[in-house]
């Protein structure tokens, strides 16, 4: 026992919190088979803020919804690993993921308006999964819930916490969404686009929110979203994804963002309106992701290694020339 | 004026009887009839001298009185008491027939719809073959077979009505369980049961509620007619279906009242029932 405990200890220095390892997963349309996901592989170390990004159907969702066992019938995990702590989730028929949900894992939806149950008070739904694990009292689990609420910033607790979700305001029901991702300590927390609901200045205070709880919890985070400034916001690493693969990956998000090696990465970063600087036409993607059924079913190609801890898919002449070309907007 | 918006709305319980300034009347009437006639048949002791089965040879079949209301019928007995002893029987156990078939069929309803699959399958066939045979029919062979009394009139209702509850109620939960919020709670780590039964269930049990409301009258319905064919409740307990019955052969000879009488109580109630289940469905229907 101890000299496992030591080497437990050992691994999780170097092992990172959550590791995707060549995840695929197929979607069966009609029978046949396509690739959703081309060997996604990406990790996210303690206290680390990855930002997953790309277009609508790049798959990024995807990859969150296959790491907390989400995924649709239609689509299933055809081979790959997703490992927490070193533990694949996915190898004994969902008991690890049972066992990371909530208190190792826990998930943040992009609308809170339907991520929470309409008919319960929020003060209770905060603190459920909680209070049914360490079977409190309700008095108990209504002080937690409490003091959760306090620290996502949510003013006069007290009397929020019997309200029902409908009565709050969409920032609100985010924060409460927040407290109760968190109500558990959680190690790893996945966002999906939590604040593309929510007007400009709420999304500030929520990113805020979440830096200030990254400090706290040191929690990893994989922040899935298509929203760039928010990216540059709050995360330290990046993923680039398009059409169900990674094309780009770095863990110093500045360099990477500096000069992307991968003509997708460019023609998404070109495609960023600036406010400094001279004014310039802003210059819009040429093409978006193929559908599914269109796409090519040759697998992918290893990432190459740009620097330590940055790669890049090779592109392929096209699609070089595709993303090169860029329309103006 | 300050900057700072304080909300200074409070969270307040939303009252079932009053929505903003639209005011509930079928809710209110029907909650008030149903309310008359329950306090009446629990405070029957109350409000009449006789007894319900106390026969009186000197004073039979005769008309409204002060010192018998409704008359009495041909052995003597005073109607008032037995209309208002009988809506006890009948009112019971159309409720109690109502509450089982009720909590069976949410749970049946909510597990086939959570999970779906097999179990699923089997549910729903067993749920087609009920509803193959004809309500009555079904009702009236389980009362021959399980013999005359309230518990079987109980368990014949309750083997045939789960069924409608639990349709209503799998259809909703397919509804719900494919939402972002239950999601949200299976990332959560909560348990199964615990999603289905706290969490699942309090959002899909309003609209079996409000079946529930007609089905006390079918079922009022149910119990007066097969005590009037002489099945069920077993005389001399008084109750409506059979007090009908009894009245029959003197209603040609214009003694119309014993007859009418507890059909007026079946038809009264019912229309309360009926109005209290409007006001639930208006109510909810509004919060969707």
């Amino acid at each position: 026992m101890t000299e496992g405990g030591s080497q437990a200890v050992d691994q999780a220095d170097s092992t990172p919190l959550l590791e995707i390892d060549r995840l695929c997963v197929s979607a069966r349309i009609k029978g046949e088979q396509f690739r959703a996901l081309d060997a996604v592989s990406l990790t996210v170390r303690r206290g680390e803020a990855r930002g997953l990004v790309g277009e609508s159907g790049s798959g990024k969702s995807i990859t969150l919804r296959a790491a907390m066992g989400l995924l649709p019938h239609s689509l299933s995990v055809t081979s790959g690993a997703i490992r927490f702590k070193g533990r694949d989730l996915l190898a004994d028929g969902g008991k690890s993921l049972a066992a990371v949900r909530g208190t190792g894992i826990a998930m943040v939806f992009q609308e809170p308006a339907v991520a929470l149950n309409p008919v319960m008070r929020v003060g209770r739904q905060i603190v459920d999964s909680v209070a049914w694990r360490r079977g409190w009292s309700r008095r108990e689990a209504r002080e937690f819930a409490v003091e959760l609420m306090t620290q996502v910033g949510i003013r006069d607790p007290r009397r929020w916490a019997d309200a029902y979700p409908h009565q709050l305001s969409g920032g609100m029901r985010q924060r409460v969404m927040i407290a109760a991702a968190v109500a558990c300590q959680p190690e790893m927390i996945f966002c999906d686009e939590p604040t593309t609901a929510l007007d400009v200045t709420v999304q500030a205070q929520i990113l805020a929110l979440f830096k200030k709880l990254q400090q706290e919890l040191n929690a990893g985070f994989l922040y899935v979203t298509h929203d760039l400034s928010v990216v540059a916001e709050f995360c330290s690493t990046l993923s680039v994804m398009y059409a169900g693969r990674i094309v780009e990956q770095a863990d110093d998000l500045k360099a990477m963002v500096a000069e992307p090696a991968h003509p997708y990465t460019r023609a998404l970063l070109a495609a960023v309106p600036r406010i400094k600087g001279p004014a310039k036409r802003l210059r819009g993607l040429a093409s978006s992701a193929p559908p599914l059924t269109e796409r090519s079913q040759a697998p992918a190609q290893p990432l190459a290694q740009i620097r330590p801890g940055w790669q890049a898919a090779l592109a392929t002449k096209d699609e070089i020339a595709l993303f090169s070309t860029g329309v103006e907007a | 004026m300050t900057a700072v918006f304080v909300l200074k709305k409070p969270i307040r319980r939303t009252s079932l009887f009053s929505r903003k300034r639209e005011r509930n009347l079928h809710l209110i009437l029907g909650v008030v009839i149903v309310g008359i006639i329950v306090l009446m048949a629990v405070f029957a002791p109350l409000l009449t001298r006789y007894s319900p089965t106390a026969q009186d040879f000197t004073a039979t079949l005769q008309g409204p009185s002060w010192s018998h209301l409704l008359g009495t019928d041909n052995l003597g007995r005073d109607v008032w008491s037995r209309v208002i002893y009988g809506g006890r029987i009948d009112l019971f156990l159309a409720t109690v027939a109502v509450a089982a078939p009720l909590v069976i069929g949410t749970v049946v309803g909510a597990l086939s719809g959570y999970f779906g699959g097999w179990f699923d399958l089997i549910i729903m066939r067993v749920a087609d073959i009920v509803v193959a045979f004809p309500f009555y029919v079904l009702v009236i062979s389980l009362v021959f077979i399980l013999g005359n009394g309230i518990g079987s009139i109980f368990v014949a209702i309750s083997i045939v009505s789960w069924v409608a509850y639990a349709r209503i109620v799998r259809a909703e939960a397919l509804v719900i369980r494919s939402t972002d919020f239950m999601d949200a709670l299976r990332v959560g780590g909560i348990g199964t049961g615990r999603i289905v039964f706290r969490h699942l269930v309090p959002n899909i049990v309003s609209q079996a509620i409000v079946y529930s409301m007609s089905d006390i009258v079918g079922n009022i319905a149910v119990i007066v007619t097969l005590s009037y064919f002489g099945l069920g409740i077993v005389p001399p307990t008084p109750d409506w279906g059979s007090m009908m019955a009894d009245g029959q052969p003197f209603f040609a000879g214009g003694y119309y009242g014993l007859m009418v009488m507890p059909a007026l109580a079946v038809i009264v109630t019912s229309f309360g029932l009926s109005l209290i289940g409007d006001g639930l469905a208006n109510l909810l229907r509004v919060k969707k």
